[in-house]
């Protein structure tokens, strides 16, 4: 439950903020924005309301005020930048809040001084335009829903084992030893199932099947398996015992050879088994014969995180409709590998994603850097609807961020500097992907003061980077330019809260290397620079 | 205030007596069938209870047949949503179809298990049932 409100609000923030940097030089925000950004927080401050994240729910509901206002009394005087910086703090604040309750924590963060600047600038605005306006607008009140959830306590992670315990051929009423056995377990799991069930029954097969081939175990619980072996402990009556970690796949498959099947219905319609919901009655426990215990397999996926992911509808209705026509196609699915090979092809493109959430983040710092050096600087993206696969996002979002971050901070002048250089006052920063002979390259280029090849070469001699009996005329560019991916190297004089303490290019070319990919630099003093990422 | 508190698992229902009695006197029964009833009595003694805590997985009758049966009685004797009893559910089935299943039955707080106490309270303040 938990899972799938931290999933679908941080969908709505992203595309938020998405919406605010498109708009960012805007005069003002559209109409429709307006709206997508009033339905979001709507949206946000009703799903927090229920969950009872009081904080987020106010917020929420300051900025619906906020957009609601604009949407209904259109006023004409709204400072825009500082309207997109409020919405950036909201959503950050959200995000933040959003990431602590991912990580088990709660969302204990104080809105209060977000709430009044928001309430400081709607009634700055109501203010200015009032007398243009004139004209009474009714609240947008807020009314406190009438359901609430409240997400379980974060337990301790939670392990699963499979424990085997072999009993001494001659111990008398095994099964009473096997209880004990289980009630030794019970007051630690958080769910547990035993191989034979019915040891209390008295039945003398139960017995010898126990002597015979060992009591078998399911447990999960937050315990470790050393302790696990020791609530069982070793005594006149157990030979040995066995634990063994899995995971929850195996646990919920149990001890697959033996007692266990997973059933697959086979008999029933899709719609039938779709029809099947749980209604009331269903949740009746059926036996009560020795302590409660819970079914694991049919126990729902909740101990496990969950990781979803937004796949585009159009890729999914091509599998079905591969699947359709290998299903009619039966008899002869052998003789059709190439539909096979279609259905591979898609199920592996959806684990693909668009570059463009990433580059939108990027978007996001060179925003927020250059507002807080005073630079200004335009940014561009091209090529980011190429699809890669998830993990490369993930795996190079750290290091593209850094050389975005650098380019802004490094390349880009101050609007002074660049009239004096005799260039447009305006940066601009470019991200752009493409594909080359099978490799990803994402290159970060800037139209600023470039790289020093002089100073680089300067640097690496007094840090020891260089041997002494090589001239500079020794090095090309590309040699000289690598310089500065070497740990502690940095040519920046000041160092500024984003770069400039000589960590970082190391770190990227680390990262990279890591990914098995390479940064490329290319640079014209007072022209700007290129880096690109091949992977 | 009055409670009701219906929960099958022993250790469960000892914790939960132990935690509810800061809030009032908790009667307690063991399946959902025994809710109803003991719902039942309330109401006909005119000694209502102001808030019922239904574990879902129970013997005999489970926390959504309890949940609509009181909501029906309700119903049936006139008594309108706003002054319905306040239902908790509490339990350890947390998926979204359970809880929205939950709601659409008329429950007013879903409780993951195990319980976070310092919301439950913020729960029962929303609810105006503390202070």
């Amino acid at each position: 439950m938990l899972d799938m409100y931290l999933f679908e609000n941080s969908q709505l923030l992203e595309q938020i903020q998405n919406r605010v940097l498109e708009l960012k030089d805007a005069e003002s925000f559209d109409d429709e924005a307006i709206n997508e950004i009033f339905r979001a927080m709507h949206t946000i401050k009703g799903s927090s309301g229920v969950m009872m994240f009081d904080e987020i729910t106010a917020v929420a509901h300051k900025l619906e005020d906020v957009f609601y206002y604009l949407r209904e009394s259109k006023p004409s005087n709204v400072p825009h930048l500082e309207l997109v910086e409020l919405v950036l703090a909201v959503t950050d604040f959200i995000s933040g809040e959003m990431d602590k309750l991912s990580a088990g924590g709660t969302a204990d963060g104080k809105a209060e001084s977000l709430i009044g600047k928001i309430d400081d600038f709607l009634i700055k605005i109501k203010d200015d335009s009032k007398e243009e306006a004139g004209k009474v607008i009714a609240g947008n009140v807020y009314e406190e829903p009438t359901q609430f959830y409240i997400a379980p306590l974060a337990t301790n992670p939670t392990h699963y084992y499979k424990v085997y315990i072999t009993f001494k051929k001659d111990t008398e009423l095994v099964n009473i030893h096997a209880f004990k056995a289980v009630r030794a377990l019970k007051d630690v799991a958080e769910d547990m199932l035993f191989f034979p069930e019915n040891i209390l029954s008295g039945d003398e097969a139960v017995s010898e099947d126990i002597l015979e081939n060992g009591f078998k175990i399911l447990i999960q619980t937050g315990k470790s398996e050393e302790e696990v072996k020791n609530l069982i402990g070793i005594g006149y009556d157990i030979e040995k015992v066995d634990v063994y970690e899995c995971n929850y796949a195996e646990f919920n498959l149990g001890f697959v050879s033996d007692d266990f099947q997973i059933q697959i219905d086979l008999d029933s319609s899709v719609e039938e088994i779709r029809e099947r919901r749980q209604a009331p009655g269903d949740f009746v426990v059926k036996s009560k014969d020795h302590g409660k215990v819970t079914l694991a397999k049919d126990k729902k996926a909740g101990g496990e995180k969950s990781t979803y992911i937004s796949v585009e509808v159009g890729k999914i209705d091509t599998l079905m409709k591969l699947l359709g026509e290998l299903i009619s196609k039966e008899s002869d699915r052998l003789e059709n590998p190439e539909l096979l090979t279609k259905i591979q092809n898609v199920v592996r493109s959806m684990r693909m994603v668009p570059l463009t959430t990433m580059f939108q983040k990027m978007n996001r710092i060179v925003f927020d850097v250059s507002r807080k050096l005073g630079k200004d600087v335009e940014f561009e993206m091209t090529g980011d609807d190429m699809e890669v696969d998830r993990s490369i996002v993930e795996s190079i979002s750290d290091p593209l961020m850094h050389l975005v971050r650098n380019a802004v901070d490094h390349g880009i002048e101050m609007p002074d500097e660049r009239i004096r250089a005799g260039k447009a006052d305006r940066g601009k920063v470019t991200l752009s992907a493409r594909e080359e002979s099978g490799k990803i390259l994402i290159s970060v280029t800037d139209n600023g003061r470039g790289l020093d090849r002089d100073k680089i070469l300067a640097k690496a001699r007094i840090q020891g980077f260089i041997e002494d009996n090589k001239s500079d005329s020794d090095y090309i560019d590309k040699e000289v330019f690598n310089f500065i991916t070497l740990p502690g190297f940095t040519t920046n004089e000041e160092v500024t809260e984003y770069s400039g303490r000589g960590v970082g290019m190391d770190v990227v070319m680390k990262n990279l290397q890591k990914l098995g990919g390479t940064l490329d630099i290319d640079s014209t003093k007072g022209q700007g620079s290129t880096m690109t990422i091949k992977i | 205030m009055r409670i009701l508190l219906a929960e099958d698992d022993f250790v469960t229902r000892k914790f939960m007596m132990n935690f509810l009695a800061k809030y009032g006197d908790c009667d307690v029964t063991v399946d959902g069938m025994e809710a109803i009833d003991a719902f039942m009595m309330a109401l006909e003694e005119d000694e209502p209870y102001d808030l019922v805590v239904l574990d879902i997985m129970m013997p005999v009758m489970d926390g959504y047949q309890a949940l609509s049966g009181i909501r029906n009685i309700e119903k049936e004797r006139g008594i309108d949503k706003e002054h319905g009893v306040k239902i908790i559910m509490a339990t350890a089935l947390n998926d979204e179809k359970n809880v929205k299943m939950a709601f659409d039955l008329g429950c007013t707080v879903y409780s993951g298990k195990p319980i976070d106490q310092d919301r439950f309270e913020q729960g029962l303040k929303k609810l105006g049932l503390i202070k």
